[in-house]
Parts: structure tokens; sequence; C-alpha cells
């Protein structure tokens, strides 16, 4: 389609065309197999394949791209160390190997979410794939507008699909299956989000004796909310500095931006117990407070039976400002998810209870003041800490697979180039190394690896959490959000605006609620491809309690007695 | 497209049929060829496109040119109050309501014909002397990338400086880049992508409190307009 303006044309274009040739991006590709061969061998070590397998895939990679030999492609992603690797590295190596040139351009994770929705809406070809977060597999699925992989893989794409991608080794397959049972999207890299702490604080005896005084139980790994509480006053209030360096008890981040809407919509309102028992999310009603029958969404507001401003939900924004405002940094409140992500390597935060793991390779290098002289952590991540609401059987916690998406529409050569390209970046061939750089593992082969068990001690918990059958209790968006490109900005909107004082948070979360519905509802009579939301019908809200499952009333008591485990304990029993 | 350039204050009112509703005050930045005050009316694809987009939605509207900055400035505390073009990205997504794509942008660095600078990745691009136009999206994304990138207050600048070989790339968009050579009169010479490295949506910011009715008058038209061509051919006049 049309309005992409036009690459670089006019007087000079005859005079372009033929410096293109002198000065081919390609000119490397014309070194000999061997030689390209042995380059990327050296590059992608180790690798869970044997040497002569991996020469094996990168020949076949080679074969397999000679029709598009040429090609320019143009993929997009976020902004995180592993697609920074992709972007400088992985896709050299790609175009160096097959002569397709690859564009990765790195930006904004909201960046990314509007140039797809701009593509699925328009048609206009922007992008050749892109590497999308799984949580939007519930809008893929019902839009029609996404490539089914599955059936491409044993169909139009079948030539161009590599023989050993082996898809069921990657840990995140499920993330990226739709309710049909077929894959739409390919993990590429997947982070977790739990909780950290400095545990060589957390061991000191003088700091160990100053918490048992003040509030009658051991420092330790937090377990529930109320313990996290304590522990962020105690470090901010009461330790206030150590080693002269001022310390805070709570990290975080508030600025009005759309990764403001993350931090709720990654799952917290579930952590402090709002929705339902169940795995992958909580049914009927999930992680977002949106309760659903079959593959159809029915409502998010409590009066429709959704969990969205439930006692549960507004008990976790409530206890976000809360903790923002009182054991934060004062910088904290006008930060974002990047600017906040690698903050605690700074040396100043005792404890984090929403930490994306996506930020562990900014936290062990050598020289931080978290770090030892050793290269071994200060620091561990631990299980996430879970709000009074919360049960046994519920999710723990958020994880999520960004994820090669593949848009209708794009043509076919190029999506095949894509496809090729998006195959190179995961496979076994690469994903170890890549996975050493990024830390965001993807494949089962790579985690259980002897390069992944040397790395271990430096990795703060991160491999043993990813070992862990555990790791399953950590779950994405999932399924049920019908339009995530849509729904998404009702989070930062709503909250962002109780974060400033604006509006109450009860008032907040039912405007987000009724929005919800509101989007719901037009998505209804407009109809979508499958699984349409068809809302209930409004109704009491004793109604939805008389009926065992979530909304559930308020607590009389939200705050609970702390409650602290050790680091070896937490693992043994949550992981 | 973000820049600073000099004020022209210079308003263009277009006082349609539906000037009795309350009417849009359209900042436009001078960033030719997407948007330029020139005779003493506004022109460029952006402008065309823009018009176009709120004579279809049925609002009415007036064009102001300004630097951006103070558009951007302005549409940010004035009720109907809209700035274009602008890059829509994370970083200002929550500042504006925003109509989005009235065009797409593809950037690249150029380098003269002669140069034998050759880019795989943009990361290679790291040893080069790099200049773009001051606070123009170009120059932001690539900073955020740890370039040093050398900004100038026009891109007629940009030209000369790699023309006399003062900078090693160019970063711009295609447009824009065919734009300037060809505004050289040909006294620079041909000069070549060498690598294309972001695509961005240009749009159209609008103040937070504009009513919401509006807002989607104006992407429901500018979804017609895509998907009936005539947009197609409103920025084929570009190529």
């Amino acid at each position: 389609m049309f309005i992409q303006l036009p690459a670089f044309r006019g007087p000079h274009a005859i005079m372009l065309a033929s410096i293109a040739l002198a000065f081919s991006p390609f000119a490397a590709a014309q070194r000999s197999t061997g030689d390209v061969i042995a380059k990327l061998q050296k590059e992608f070590s180790p690798t869970t394949l044997s040497s002569e397998n991996q020469r094996k895939e990168f020949e076949w990679f080679r074969e397999a791209a000679k029709p598009f030999k040429g090609k320019k492609i143009l993929v997009v992603s976020e902004t995180i160390d592993t697609h920074v690797y992709e972007s400088d590295v992985i896709a050299k190596a790609f175009t160096e190997l097959t002569g397709i040139h690859v564009v990765q351009e790195l930006t904004g994770e909201d960046d990314v979410v509007k140039k797809i929705e701009t593509q699925v809406r328009t048609g206009i070809h922007l992008y050749d794939a892109y590497i999308n977060d799984s949580d939007l597999i519930g809008w893929h699925y019902r839009t029609g507008k996404v490539v089914n992989l599955t059936d491409y893989m044993a169909g139009e794409g079948k030539a161009v699909t590599l023989p050993t991608l082996d898809i069921n080794d990657f840990i995140g397959k499920s993330f990226a299956t739709a309710p049909d049972g077929k894959l739409y999207q390919l993990p590429d890299q997947q982070f977790a989000n739990l909780y950290w702490y400095r545990k060589d604080w957390f061991d000191r005896p003088d700091l160990q004796k100053k918490f048992k005084d003040i509030y009658g139980y051991k420092l330790d790994v937090p377990v529930n909310w109320s313990a996290y509480e304590d522990i962020a006053e105690f470090f901010t209030v009461h330790v206030k500095e150590i080693d002269g360096v001022k310390v805070f008890g709570h990290m975080d981040y508030g600025k009005k931006d759309p990764s403001l809407g993350w931090r709720f919509s990654d799952a917290w309102l579930s952590m402090a117990g709002a929705g339902d028992k169940g795995l992958p999310t909580g049914l009927p009603v999930d992680d977002w407070g949106i309760r659903v029958e079959g593959c159809t969404p029915v409502g998010a507001s409590v009066e429709r039976g959704g969990d969205m401003n439930g006692a549960a939900a507004v008990y976790s924004v409530n206890k976000f400002i809360d903790w923002l405002n009182k054991y934060a940094p004062p910088e904290a409140k006008q930060m974002d998810f990047g600017t906040a992500g690698g903050y605690p390597a700074k040396g100043q935060i005792a404890q984090q209870i929403f930490w994306y793991t996506a930020f562990t390779a900014s936290m062990n290098k050598p020289n931080l003041p978290v770090t030892n002289a050793d290269g071994t952590p200060k620091w561990r991540m631990a299980p996430s800490p879970h709000g009074p609401y919360w049960q046994k059987g519920m999710k723990v916690g958020y994880q999520d697979a960004g994820s090669w998406t593949l848009v209708k529409g794009t043509p076919p050569d190029n999506m095949k180039a894509a496809w090729l390209y998006a195959q190179f970046a995961v496979s076994k061939s690469v994903s170890l190394k890549k996975t050493l750089v990024g830390l965001t593992p993807i494949r089962e082969s790579d985690i259980v690896s002897k390069a992944m068990t040397d790395a271990a001690p430096k990795l703060g918990g991160l491999v043993e959490f990813y070992r862990s059958p555990a790791r399953k209790l950590w779950t994405p968006t999932f399924t049920n959000v019908p339009d995530y490109p849509n729904m998404a900005p009702i989070w930062w909107t709503n909250i962002g605006a109780a974060i400033r004082g604006e509006v109450p948070v009860q008032t907040a979360m039912n405007t987000m609620a009724q929005q919800a519905d509101e989007i719901m509802e037009e998505l209804e009579k407009k109809g979508m491809h499958k699984c349409a939301p068809k809302l209930n019908k409004k109704q009491p809200v004793e109604f939805w309690y008389s009926k065992g499952t979530a909304p559930f009333p308020k607590l009389a008591n939200e705050k609970p007695k702390g409650e602290t485990w050790s680091y070896e304990d937490s693992l043994k029993s949550s992981w | 497209m973000k820049t600073a350039l000099r004020v022209l204050g210079s308003v263009f009112i277009c006082l349609n049929s539906y000037a009795q509703q309350s009417t849009y005050t359209l900042f436009y930045a001078d960033v030719p060829p997407f948007s330029v005050f020139e005779n003493g009316k506004p022109k460029g694809i952006a402008i065309d496109v823009v018009a176009k987009l709120f004579e279809n939605a049925k609002l009415g509207y007036k064009f102001q040119s300004a630097p951006l900055a103070r558009g951007m400035g302005e549409a940010k505390a004035l009720g109907f109050t809209c700035v274009f073009p602008v890059q829509r990205a994370q970083s200002n997504e929550a500042e504006y309501q925003w109509v989005s794509p009235i065009f797409v942008i593809q950037s690249g660095l150029f380098v003269n014909a002669d140069s034998a600078v050759q880019l795989t990745a943009l990361t290679d691009a790291k040893r080069l002397s790099v200049g773009a136009l001051r606070g123009s999206g170009d120059a932001d994304y690539l900073r955020g990338m740890g370039f040093a990138v050398e900004e100038v207050n026009s891109q007629d600048q940009n030209v000369r400086k790699l023309t006399d070989k003062k900078i090693d790339a160019w970063a711009t968009d295609a447009l824009s880049a065919a734009y300037f050579v060809q505004q050289s009169g040909g006294k620079s010479r041909a000069f070549k992508e060498a690598l294309t490295f972001r695509k961005s949506l240009g749009s159209i910011a609008c103040n937070t409190k504009a009513p919401k009715a509006d807002m989607e008058k104006l992407q429901t038209a500018l979804d017609a307009m895509i998907k009936d061509g005539t947009l197609a051919k409103l920025t084929a006049k570009a190529q």
C-alpha cells in the first residue's frame, strides 16, 4: 500500500542504483561458505548442538535463503539487551550467511504495539515481522490478521521452516498458542517478574536484630505483602543509611506513560489476589479481572462478573501508591519502565517486589555496587510475595515471551525471508549464546545446559527459577484479552490519574472497568474473527459474590501478620 | 520532525461550512517538504493530508505555522488545538490524543556517492560522524542508541556538511534527503542510502481535552482515506 513515503528517489536514482552494487552490503556473503560458517561458529559458542550439527543448521539456512538473496527485510522489537544483541550481532551474522539484509529496529515496547496495530488496522505494510509480546495472543487470534504459524510451517512456509526448529523445546510455547491449539507466535525471548532483594543486607546480623526487635519476626524473603511492607518501612524509615549511603526499602516507577500500564496489567492485580484460581490464568476471572466463559469474555466490571474494580484490585493499587510515596526514592515517581529497570544496580535499594528478570544482565556487570569482587551478585531473585486476597492455586506472577509475529498481507517473499531470520535468531545454533548475553531463556535445552550451570552462580537465582517446574506459576496475560492494543491504554491513563491524586483509586478502577466493558461491547457489536466478547447483564454485586468465585468482597483485615522465609526455603517451597 | 525553526506566526484560516462548530487550531512546523509556509499559504504533503482529513471529518480548522516545540506546547496546553507532523512515540504518547498515521517515514543514513562506508547494522555506524537536524526524531533516536550526533539547525547545513565531507553520514528520512539534494540545485553530489534504520508514524497530536468524539471522527476519516486510496493519491505527489 501507499502512504509510505518513497525510498530515496528523484534525479539521482539511477546513480544510486549503480553505486549500490559497488557498495553492496552483501559483499561479505561472497566469502566461502566455510569461512562464513567458521566465523559464525566462533561467535555462537557455546551451543547445545555438536559442532557438526551447528554447521549443518547454518548450511540449511544458507541454502533455504538462496531464493531471497539480496532482499532487504525490516523487523522491529523493543529495546532490551537480548534484542540489542540480535540487532547488532545476530542480524549481521544472518546477512553474512544468507545475503538477506536484515534491519532489526529497536524501539519502545509501546511503539511496537502501536506499529503492529497500525499494520493490522490499515493494511499498510510497515514491517516484515514483529517481535511482539505473547500478551497480544488473544487479539491476534481474534482478529484473524496474524499468520497461524502451525499452518504456515506445514504449508506455504514449509520450504523455509527449519527442520530442527524443535517447537516443543520452547518453554513459552503455550504462551503463544491460541484456543484453537495452533501456534501464532514463536518465542524469541522470555522473562518473568520476580522479587529482587539485597541478600547481603538481609543477612547482616545487626540488621537482622534490629528488624526482629521492631517487627517481631525474622528479616528474610517476604511471603506476603505485609512482610514486604514492613521490610520497606524498615530500610527507608529505620535503617536509612548503610555504609554511608542513603538506602530505600522499595523501588518502583510512577510516570504516567504506557509503561505504567504494564506495571499493573502484568498480573499485579492477581498478585494481590484479584481473580480466580487456575492456570495459566484464573478461571472464570483472569488476572486482568476479565470474566470468561469458554473463550468468550463476558465482563470486566464487578457488576458484570469481572474483578477489575473489585476489592483486591483496589487494594493492589492503593498499596502501589502508598509504597511509592512512602518508601521509594523520590525520583521514582517520575521514572518509567526503562529508567527504573536498572536503578537497583546503583546500590541503594534493599528490595523490589515487581522486578523484571529482563534486567538481570544489567545487574551482574563487574564493578557494580551490587556485585561482589568475584563477579557473584550481592542480590537474589526470589518468588514474588502475594497479597491478602491471594489463594493457593492462583498464578504467582507474570511471565511473558516476546515472540515473532507475522502479519497477513506481508509480501510472501518478505514473509519467508523474515521467517528465516526469526528462526535463525531462536535456532539451537544461536539461542544458547543469545541466552547467555541477554539472560532471557526460551529453550529447555539451553536451560539444562552445562553453560547455564556454569553461569548460575553469577545470575542470582535465574537458572534455578527456570529449571524449576514452578516457573509455570508465572504466566502471561494470555488469551482472554480480546483487544490488547486498545485496552492497554485504559490501565495507565486511569491508574496514572489515581497516582497523581486526581481521582480516588476506587473511582479510577471503576472508570477503567467501565471502559473495558465499553471496548468489549463495541467488539461484540462489530464482531471478531473468533471468540468475540459477549457481555453479561449488569447484576447487583451480591449476585456475583454468591457464586463462590471472583469477585470477592473486601476483607475485614487487609494486613495479616508479616511472614518471611529463608531464601533456601522459598526455592524449595515455591519453585 | 521535531525541530526548532524560525517563528513564522502566520495564520491560514480555512473557514469552511463547519465554522459554526469549535474550530481547531492546527500548528504545523516548517519542515519541508512535509509542511512549509510559502507565498502566503501553507503547503506540503502533510498540509494536503490534514486539510482533506478535517474536511472529511467535517471539523472546522485553521492552520498556524510555528516552530514545532511551540506548536507542541500549545497543543499540550490548549483545547481544540493540534500539531503536526509529529512522530508518535512511547515517550510522548501520554501527552496528547493521536490521529495516526498521516504518513509513514523511513529513515536512513545517507553518505556521499563515493563513500567507502559499508553498513550492515546500525551499530556499524557508531564509528562515523553522523549529522542530523537538531531536535529531530532521528537525532533523538540515534542519541538514544549511543551515537554522538552532530546536530545543526537546518537540513541545508547537513547537505553542505556531507558534500564537504565534514560528516560521514546524514541521518534523515528518504523524502527529505531527496528534497534537499534537489534544492541544492545540483551543487551537491549524489548521495546514497547506506542503511535504513527505522520507520516512524507521522501523526497529528491533539490536546488531551479535545472531544473524544472529534478524535474518533478524525481517525475514522483517516482510516477511510487509507482504505479508499485518497491518502495514496495525496502522498504520491511527493514521489
